[in-house]
């Protein structure tokens, strides 16, 4: 289950936590600082959280996990920091994607992990909200 | 009624329902033997990877969003629901977390049946009326149980409301008095080892819904010198269609009052978060020096009803989120066989 590593990648899940270099660049997930770099060079930065679907592809063979959706959708979204980030899309078919189509992240369960149901939760995607 | 010594309203509100609902008629289709009146049309179904913590965190960004405050400035997230996902271990500091609040606040969990998430807002009341803290979130979440061919399943949904409690110089609606009316009636219940709730069939309603609501909503008018007529809108917990309409007309409101908040006929029953988002999607529409009631139910038993007064300040924030109609309008159907699936009423 290891309960210290769900707890310590909540930030990333929850929020799209990374870091911004002192000089612009943009990492996702954090990571420490390497052998020779100040401690100080990556700060933490959000990445945003609306972007556009660069591309996806639909998973119909899957892990057991995911047993409750036969078709799994994975895409890569160009969020609008300009960042690129690998989620899985929710509330949405593959028949109403198109590339290029505006969408926002929002927080779902990712499943359970161990015996004893620890739940973890984590960013998807889904075509923005039409109001 | 009860009224805090610093006065507090509403600064921000957020709804979420989720995408997927089912038809009552298809529920009817697999247990009913004849075809007789349903008591909605259609309800919502959280999809796979959705639970009470999961659509309380999108109510609360939509509630941040209109207030227009950090995260970090609320002092309180509290989580109220009878389908929190943890038996022990709280919603509320998921929340908090996925919200990106301070960890110097108040993060907890609140249960009466389906008025959990109004005691929370009541609380709330009372620790910015207190002057111990400016902000805080009071959420009414839930993904409500009904057991396979009982009436609930015709009802029993999933949806979530937040609001946010702050000082009435930012509010988006004042709240100028609240009391709560309660008595120790078994008109629903489960047990912490049950899957699904016990309910009185009749029993639920004229001595627990009716009795309740009704008694607090007109103490409060009352108290407060008025009468129904006062209002432009009056919200009521809605587990059904018709049971928020009889008790609109026992306490003088007319139907078109309380038409912009009942939703239950699209969603069905959303329990802890029915009466709140009923109040979104009246604040979604609702102009300056507009009178809101509202009255929540839970059972077992009670009802606390507020009264609330819109401002100016509602028109410029309430479209810095989804409105409620936004979630509603994006309706997909599923059948029974997909939503028994997705709702774990498949023995393996």
């Amino acid at each position: 289950m290891n309960l210290p590593k769900q707890w310590r990648l909540k930030g990333q899940r929850y929020r799209l936590e990374g870091q911004r270099h002192s000089d612009g660049r943009v990492r996702f997930p954090a990571q420490p600082a390497k052998l020779g770099e100040a401690n100080d060079a990556w700060q933490p930065y959000q990445l945003a959280k609306t972007g556009e679907l660069f591309s996806w592809t639909a998973q119909r063979s899957n892990r057991s996990e995911f047993d409750h959706e036969p078709i799994v959708i994975v895409g890569i979204i160009k969020l609008a920091d300009g960042c690129l980030i690998t989620a899985q899309l929710t509330d949405c078919e593959p028949s109403e994607l198109h590339i290029g189509m505006a969408m926002e992240t929002v927080t779902r369960s990712w499943g359970k992990v161990g015996e004893d149901d620890l739940l973890v939760y984590g960013y998807k995607f889904r075509p923005q909200l039409i109001d | 009624m009860r009224q805090p010594e610093r006065p507090v309203g509403i600064v921000g509100y957020g709804a979420y329902v989720p995408r997927y609902r089912i038809a009552a008629q298809e529920i009817a289709r697999v247990w009913a033997a004849s075809e007789g009146a349903l008591p909605i049309t259609s309800k919502s179904v959280p999809g796979p990877d959705e639970d009470t913590i999961t659509m309380a965190i999108e109510a609360g960004r939509n509630a941040l969003k209109r207030a227009q405050i950090d995260p970090q400035q609320l002092a309180a997230v509290w989580v109220g629901s009878e389908s929190h996902p943890y038996s022990v271990k709280p919603s509320g500091t998921i929340v908090a977390e996925a919200l990106g609040t301070s960890r110097w606040i108040s993060a907890a969990d609140w249960e009466f049946a389906c008025k959990a998430g109004t005691e929370a807002l009541s609380a709330g009341m009372g620790l910015v009326g207190s002057g111990m803290a400016d902000y805080v979130l009071a959420i009414g979440a839930d993904t409500a149980q009904g057991r396979p061919g009982d009436a609930l399943e015709y009802t029993a949904a999933a949806a979530a409301g937040a609001l946010i409690v702050g000082p009435v110089q930012q509010a988006l609606a004042t709240i100028e008095a609240t009391l709560s009316y309660v008595s120790d009636t078994p008109d629903f219940f489960r047990r912490a080892d049950r899957p699904y709730p016990m309910h009185g069939n009749r029993f639920t309603g004229e001595p627990a819904y009716f009795h309740h609501v009704s008694t607090a909503a007109k103490q409060l008018l009352a108290e407060l010198g008025r009468t129904a007529a006062d209002y432009q809108y009056a919200v009521f917990h809605q587990p059904n269609v018709k049971f928020p309409q009889t008790v609109a007309k026992q306490v003088g409101f007319t139907p078109e009052q309380c038409q912009a908040g009942l939703l239950a006929g699209e969603i069905g029953n959303s329990y802890s978060a029915a009466s709140m988002i009923g109040l979104c999607a009246v604040l979604d529409v609702a102009q300056a020096g507009d009178r809101i009631l509202l009255a929540s139910y839970g059972s077992g038993a009670g009802s606390d009803a507020y009264s609330l007064v819109v401002t100016e300040a509602l028109e410029a924030a309430r479209n810095l989120a989804p409105r409620t109609s936004a979630y509603l309008k994006r309706r997909q159907l599923i059948d029974y066989a997909t939503y028994a699936k997705w709702r774990g009423k498949i023995v393996e």
